[in-house]
């Protein structure tokens, strides 16, 4: 991103005292008619100096000589760990020169040997041209004729042989690397003299992409040593808990961390504005208060962020407010220059305010970018578009309208405003679900704690099969290739597979080829897994570049009549289609006002234990479980305010099993005993099928259920909605327990749920203060705690003391209650099956 | 071809067939000539089916017919089709059983693969005093692999092969197996869409259909139409009618119909220089043998490792690359799909191998391929079934005689393998380097005599509007992907 590219160089050095407002001016200044105590918090994040290095301690002397500015601290570092042939993983802040540490890195190889190739891949093709241009005006500087080539679908075919033969740097993703593989004898010169592989955004890769990424590079790396390169790595990542691991996981080998962060900062006001109870203040409430009798209901952030933001730019804080859809940022400008014109404000002239997303066109954006840069504008509503990538200028404010789902793109949207030391105002508005309102209540978790960690499984067979066959077309797989793919018991078994499939052929010891005429290259889709995908089309002439989903996906969110929000436009599913070799799913515009949810409903069985580990008294699992899931029925909400307006809708897809990971937790018989006498007096009128007397235990169960997927995120780089789970009160092992499972929605599993197999208690401990800390105060708790949109069940039982119970007793450490007797005679006592998914 | 001969199979399925009208049907007869015809089990269409019957002399058993056993013996092979594994049990022995119960189920999560029937195989072969050899419908006529089953204890070898149609860039293609005595089965296959009308280039199902009801119903009546008059079929293009002209005639005359006026490369003075490589499979591991003609001089030299080892799989290629190096400062290579085959595993084998002439090969060498320039860049159209170099010099006219007709690239594949592979089993076969190669030579000898056709076959009056620049020499590496 050229925020990156740009670190030391500019040297800017704008008065740091130029910020308009700080937190508490915005809080004085705003109207007393619209204020009713939204600044739930307000933190000051100091200043961070500069810390260099002197140019000359890590280059040498005639490349040094051509910098105008020391690096700063982190970036010396990474030179010097590439100096001594280590591979590194850069995690420092958003606009901290990461760029810099490879492309110094190339310039000072170049200048060794001008054959040098690195190969970068980015996650975006719009990056990556972004890039292009950066890296080309950095090698400029520097009085370098370094070559650089963005080699990717939009690249022309001559382009594309000049850039093989010549480019030095190649800039590609990927999918497209995944492709190119295939073709490596034209790459012969390139793979050869390839000394650095860059991966940008690391952390992005996580999930099913991270577990495509992972084996692609393995495959990239083993292409490349045929021809005799020896790439060493550099990755480059936000924030994430586990760095080091990450990048082993995603390249095989380790790397040093790179994470004290030299570049300066300016001191940063944070504000979170929570918005008023409706009828609270004032006017402008959309009439959307209807259908939620269950407490008075707040303004909705939509409405509320426009608000805030307008009055920052009004105030002479150049602003941009980060809006989740195209639809979004347009709504949101209507709002601001209403809210500006609203005579009973005392607001006089308005600002100057434009929305950006994806659909207005290249020329028409650019124009934006330009005002806004010239400061022309004073405040720009944006998708996650301007999140990365685009310099914006001299941004001093952001505000966010809603979460963004994690903390990486939460810290990456607010670090948009403030560059160098200059101070900045950032307001962070949430709506009301879950994950904004946990973080509204525990603002710990940003400031202090842990970031999450970025997941990459290699353990799901289904994908591992996939790259192997692409691996086998691309050189001869062999027994040294063990090490890289799977270790040789896993490599022996599935080349045997394979064999016995028809698809290798041949042995380890000389070379197992794969036996078809087809490109295996073309069946990897990256956000799916093991094949079987649907294709994305557009009804009617158009067409979308909607990478192709996984079937699991599919039936959840692209079943007839779902609403899709696809890079901010609107669509609706016409179509899905799986009587024909390829399955697709048709998708038309649409300019609805409400959005889908899919309802599952979940049975468990077949399971099969590979670990297992105490956690107070309880059991908990980990390994294969057959799952089949039914998306059966949906819902349309109302999109602004999120009011349910229709259920039990039909899908039309049929149940899905799958095979997949899961990790379940038994409850011990004594804790179950005592949490169903304790709640044994609440009932839930619209459970008749359940034993009254379970109605508060399996309430209990349930809701820890749902609660500790709905936190996940906040652990793991996961979307809940790759999660799913099951409460039941006869595990269908034969132990007879009751328990929950939390399992990987997708064939072969994504190591999710072995991550929350190990980091148990830190989820159960967030699922507990989700509902307790939760504002709601409801024993049934709140669609922002434990009220899933997904659950089968409509939501019932949920019941909130007797999870809290359970919980407490996951995490009581033993020394309060001894283990109890597995043997104990109630066991015997058979109950009838209740399972709630 | 096996050398011991054999019975041909021929193998149909009925969706891959569909499009077929009974003229078509007969024609993939004639062209297989099978001794008999299976229709697979997968599915079945009685329509279809009854064409077919219609249409062969002989025997044809089709699988989703009653649950029975049948027996055929052709050309000295016995085959038992056998409706269900459940019916194995009362089976006679044969030489092959076909039964399309057979087939892998698998657990991709688990990495687990077995073969259905697999114990009703097992005690057939127990029961039977030879090995047959199980065929099944459920799979394509590429597979190919050992199983092992266990009777009392007692391991038994199950070798299974496919009989469905082979999928290539996903259009089936026919495949003919045939089937020897000892076991050994040798699969030739040709694209279903390749009979009938459909033998013609640009004529798919549709225009198929559209010939006939215009009256033209066989290519020979084809190829005595003008360009002129098929053009004036609704959905007939000018330029798609004179390809399906061309096309007709080619097939009929045995002969190359040019369809653009450019020369065939490489142009001017630079003489080509044939090459062909045998290898162990599509994805080489070993390139033990090249040969190369030189029509300049008559020369033809090969490169042979006859002792090819995993420790140097290069080294006839160094040999070769070095030779060429030597001999020839700028050569002009030819060989048939070369840019699909033959250079991309040179140049990967040269840059692993032998980097010393990575910039010679690179710099100096001219590749030039005729089956892209006539087939994919649209320059002539060729006769024969297929593209492939056998099938376009025989309808030339050249038959191969002798020890080279003994042999074809995958078996030869296949051996090389197998002898590769089986430096701990007893029963590694040994290769006639001899016949291999007479077999190379007359592939590269062929290959000379097929470019010399398309190089002296009359080109397209040049067409002053549509003229195009000729095509500049396709360097190694300019192709893409």
């Amino acid at each position: 991103m050229p925020g990156d590219a740009d670190g030391p160089i500019e040297g800017d050095d704008t008065d740091p005292g130029g910020l308009a407002l700080t937190a508490a001016q915005l809080r004085e200044t705003y109207p007393d008619a619209r204020y009713a105590g939204q600044c739930r918090e307000r933190f000051t994040l100091p200043a961070e100096p500069a810390d260099h290095v002197p140019a000359a301690e890590v280059l040498p002397p005639d490349l040094a000589a051509t910098l105008s500015v020391d690096p700063w601290r982190h970036q010396a570092d990474a030179l010097a760990a590439l100096e001594r042939g280590e591979n590194v993983c850069v995690t420092t802040s958003t606009s901290s020169g990461k760029t810099y540490v490879y492309a110094l890195d190339i310039a000072r190889r170049f200048r060794e040997d001008p054959d040098v190739r690195a190969l970068l891949v980015y996650p975006t093709k719009a990056l990556s041209r972004d890039q292009e241009r950066e890296l080309n005006d950095l090698f400029d500087d520097l009085g370098l004729d370094v070559t650089v080539g963005v080699y990717d679908g939009d690249t022309k075919r001559r382009e594309k042989s000049r850039i093989r033969e010549e480019a030095n740097v190649v800039i590609t993703n990927f999918a497209g690397l995944n492709q190119y593989l295939e073709g490596h004898h034209r790459w012969a010169a390139f793979h050869a003299n390839c000394d650095l592989l860059v991966v940008d955004e690391a952390h992005a890769w996580t999930g099913v992409s991270g577990m495509h990424a992972a084996w692609i590079l393995r495959r990239a790396r083993r292409v490349i040593e045929w021809y005799g390169g020896d790439p060493q790595y550099v990755l480059t990542s936000a924030t994430i808990g586990n760095p080091a691991d990450h990048a082993e996981a995603l390249t095989g080998e380790p790397a040093t961390v790179i994470d004290d962060d030299g570049s300066p900062s300016g001191r940063r006001h944070l504000v979170f504005w929570d918005p008023p109870t409706d009828g609270g203040a004032g006017e402008g409430g959309d009439g959307n208060d209807e259908g939620t009798a269950r407490r008075p209901s707040k303004r909705p952030a939509t409405v509320e962020a426009p608000e805030v933001w307008a009055h920052c730019c009004y105030h002479g804080v150049p602003s941009l407010l980060f809006c989740d859809s195209r639809t979004g940022t347009e709504l949101a400008v209507g709002r601001a220059r209403e809210f500006l014109e609203t005579p009973s404000l005392p607001y006089r002239g308005g600002a100057d305010l434009a929305a950006y997303n994806a659909g207005h066109g290249k020329r028409s954006r650019r124009g934006t970018e330009n005002r806004l840069k010239s400061g022309a504008l004073d405040g720009v509503a944006t998708t996650s578009a301007l999140e990365v990538g685009i310099d914006v200028g001299g941004i001093d404010g952001t505000v966010l309208l809603g979460y963004p789902g994690s903390r990486q793109s939460f810290w990456q949207r607010i670090g948009r405003s403030g560059r160098g030391e200059r101070e900045a105002l950032s307001v962070f508005v949430p709506s009301h679900s879950t994950l904004d309102q946990y973080v509204c209540n525990h603002p710990e978790y940003l400031l202090e704690e842990d970031p999450e960690s970025a997941v990459v499984d290699l353990e799901n067979n289904p994908v591992y099969l996939q790259h192997l066959r692409c691996a086998a077309q691309e050189l001869p797989l062999r027994r040294e290739d063990a090490a890289r793919f799977g270790g040789r018991e896993r490599l022996e078994q599935a080349v045997e597979y394979g064999r016995r499939t028809g698809e290798f052929e041949g042995s380890l010891a000389g070379g197992i080829t794969y036996a078809h005429r087809d490109r295996p290259q073309d069946e990897i889709s990256l956000y799916a897994a093991g094949g079987n995908t649907f294709e994305i089309r557009l009804a009617g002439e158009g067409s979308i570049d909607h990478q192709p989903i996984g079937r699991a996906r599919a039936y959840r969110d692209y079943h007839e009549g779902a609403t899709v929000l696809y890079r901010g436009d609107q669509y609706e599913v016409v179509a899905l289609r799986e009587d024909r070799p390829q399955p697709y799913v048709e998708l038309e515009e649409a300019d609805l006002d409400y959005y889908t949810q899919s309802q599952r409903r979940t049975t468990i069985y077949d399971t099969e234990i590979r670990e297992s580990r105490d956690v107070g008294n309880f059991r908990l699992n980990w390994g294969y479980g057959t799952v089949t899931v039914h998306h059966g029925t949906f819902m349309k909400r109302d999109l602004e305010s999120g009011d349910v307006r229709e259920v039990g809708l039909e899908t039309g897809v049929p149940p899905l099993e799958m095979r997949t990971q899961l990790c379940w937790a038994e409850v011990p018989a004594d804790v179950e005993r005592a949490v169903t006498a304790a709640h044994s007096d609440y009932h839930n009128d619209e459970c008749e099928e359940l034993p009254p007397r379970l109605h508060g235990y399996l309430g209990g169960i349930h809701a820890v259920e749902h609660a500790m997927i709905a936190v996940a995120p906040l652990e793991l780089a996961v979307d809940a909605a790759d999660l799913g789970g099951l409460a039941t009160n006869r595990l269908p092992d034969g132990t007879d327990a009751s328990g929950w499972f939390i399992y990987d929605g997708i064939e072969g599993g994504l190591g999710f749920s072995r991550r929350i197999y190990e980091e148990y208690e830190a989820v159960a401990r967030r699922a507990r203060d989700l509902w307790v800390d939760c504002d709601c105060g409801r024993d049934e708790g709140c669609p922002a705690c434990l009220m899933s949109d997904r659950c089968g069940n409509d939501n019932r039982p949920l019941y909130g003391p007797a999870a809290r119970d359970v919980i407490d007793a996951v995490l009581d450490d033993g020394s309060a209650a001894p283990r109890p007797d597995r043997a104990d005679g109630d066991r015997d006592e058979r109950r009838p099956p209740a399972s709630i998914s | 071809m096996p050398d011991e001969g054999g019975a041909d199979l021929l193998a149909l399925r009925c969706d891959a067939v569909a499009d077929l009208d009974e003229a078509a049907v007969r024609d993939a007869l004639e062209y297989f000539g099978p001794d008999l015809v299976y229709v697979v089990r997968e599915s079945s269409d009685v329509r279809v089916v009854s064409r077919v019957r219609r249409a062969a002399d002989s025997p044809v058993v089709a699988a989703a017919g009653p649950a029975e056993i049948r027996t055929e013996t052709v050309a000295g092979i016995s085959f038992c089709f056998a409706g269900s594994t459940s019916l194995l049990a009362d089976a006679p022995a044969a030489d092959y059983l076909v039964c399309d119960d057979l087939e892998p189920t698998t657990d991709a999560v688990a990495l687990e693969a077995t073969l259905a029937g697999r114990e009703a195989a097992a005690r057939y072969r127990s029961r039977s005093s030879r090995e047959p050899t199980f065929l099944t419908g459920a799979l394509p006529a590429s597979y190919d692999h050992v199983w092992e089953g266990a009777v009392d204890g007692e391991s038994v070898r199950l070798p299974v092969r496919g009989l469905a149609p082979l999928e290539r860039s996903g259009a089936a293609e026919l495949a003919c197996l045939t089937c020897g005595r000892a076991g050994s089965v040798a699969v030739s296959s040709v694209p279903a869409d390749r009979f009938g009308l459909g033998a013609l280039s640009g004529v798919g199902p549709t225009t198929a259909r559209r010939l006939r009801k215009n009256g033209y119903e066989t290519r020979a009546a084809v190829a005595d139409a003008a360009a002129t008059a098929l053009s004036s079929i609704d959905g007939l293009g000018p330029s798609t009618a004179r390809e399906i002209v061309h096309s007709a005639r080619a097939l009929a005359d045995g002969r190359v119909v040019r369809t653009t006026a450019d020369p065939l490369p490489p142009a001017g003075d630079a003489t080509p220089l044939f090459v062909d490589i045998e290898t162990d499979g599509l994805q080489p591991t070993t390139i033990p043998l090249i040969g190369v003609y030189d029509p300049a001089s008559d020369d033809y030299v090969d490169f042979v490792d006859t002792a090819p080892s995993r420790e140097d799989p290069g080294r006839a290629t160094r040999e070769f690359v070095s030779w060429l190096a030597a001999e020839y400062d700028a050569p002009s290579l030819v060989a048939w799909n070369g840019h699909g085959f033959d250079y991309d595993h040179l140049e990967r084998f040269i840059a692993r191998y032998t980097p010393e002439y990575r910039a010679y090969w690179h710099d100096h060498v001219a590749t030039y391929d005729p089956y892209d320039w006539a087939v994919r860049r649209g320059n002539a159209v060729l006769p024969g079934r297929t593209n492939r170099l056998e099938d376009v010099a025989a309808a030339l006219g050249r038959d191969r005689e002798g020890a080279a007709a003994t042999l074809d690239g995958k078996t030869f594949a296949e051996r090389l393998r197998r002898l590769l592979e089986g430096s701990s089993e007893s029963e590694a076969p040994t290769i006639d380097w001899t016949a291999a190669r007479r077999y190379c030579e007359a592939d590269v000898r062929e290959l000379a005599a097929v470019y010399e056709a398309i190089a002296v076959a009359d080109p397209k009056p040049t067409d002053p509007a549509g003229a195009r620049p000729a095509n500049e020499p396709t360097q190694t590496g300019l192709t893409d992907f």
